[in-house]
């Protein structure tokens, strides 16, 4: 998927990635790749911009963990930012359901 | 592992093209640093490794520019606060004007200030007022009416 129609769902994605727990900038950008088989493939340090802009929302919080090979800004998601994800969520389900909707109309089928 | 020269120059062009005070651009630096060395810990060893790790995080230009507009937009926010604070209390204080300007009497002053929960006496001056923009008092005022 271009770079241009992912950054429309950037947040959906990344808040998804940081449901299940903390993560760092780089195990989300692997995880984002991983998960899409290779679909997604925004250059990594796109992420972080969105991630701060998401932490400033007040969606994510960080903080530094010094545990590892070296320091890294792991982010969780706060009570405010699993909201927003349930909206997103069923806002990206609801028109997934649409589009389906519409691609079967397909002749043939 | 230590930090190819090709990294270093890499953060380098992108802490110069951030905007915004030393210790925010430090920060980001930092984590970007760390992601980027990850990448190299995950990478095939060989002469390009850095190359690759590099090309995959992205463009100087694009990854500064998402953290300069960022910054500009907390700005825009935040003068946006001083602006809203500075008018609520130019309307406060118009208002405290028009009306002490009408009467003189010291006791109608007492009896405005008490009137109106949002203005304060400032201490040491019985006859001067300060606006204080609390805005739960004003409702309670409006509650009362």
């Amino acid at each position: 998927m271009g770079g241009e129609a992912l950054k429309g769902h950037l947040d959906l994605l990344l808040l998804t990635s940081i449901e299940a727990g903390a993560r760092h900038g780089y195990a989300i950008a692997e995880e984002l790749r991983s998960a899409s088989f290779g679909a997604f493939d925004l250059p990594d340090g796109t992420i972080y911009p969105a991630l701060h802009r998401l932490s400033e929302a007040g969606l994510l919080t960080s903080e530094w963990s010094e545990g590892g090979r070296r320091p890294r800004r792991l982010y969780t998601l706060t009570a405010k930012g699993r909201k927003a994800l349930e909206r997103q969520r069923t806002s990206w389900e609801d028109f997934e359901r649409g589009v389906r909707g519409v691609l079967a109309l397909r002749p043939g089928r | 592992m230590s930090e190819p020269q090709e990294l270093s120059d890499y953060l380098a062009d992108i802490a110069g093209a951030l905007s915004g005070r030393r210790s925010y651009r430090q920060e980001i630096v930092a984590e970007l640093r760390s992601h980027l060395l990850d990448g190299l810990d995950s990478a095939p060893a060989g002469a390009g490794a850095a190359s690759s790790v590099i090309a995959r995080f992205g463009p100087v230009e694009e990854i500064a520019h998402g953290f300069n507009a960022l910054l500009r937009k907390r700005r825009l926010r935040v003068l946006r606060s001083v602006l809203a604070i500075a008018l609520v209390s130019a309307a406060g204080g118009a208002t405290v004007a028009r009306s002490l300007g009408s009467n003189d009497d010291p006791r109608s002053f007492a009896s405005f200030v008490g009137d109106h929960p949002s203005i304060e006496v400032i201490p040491g001056k019985p006859n001067a007022v300060t606006f204080v923009p609390k805005t739960h008092k004003v409702v309670s005022y409006f509650k009362r009416t």
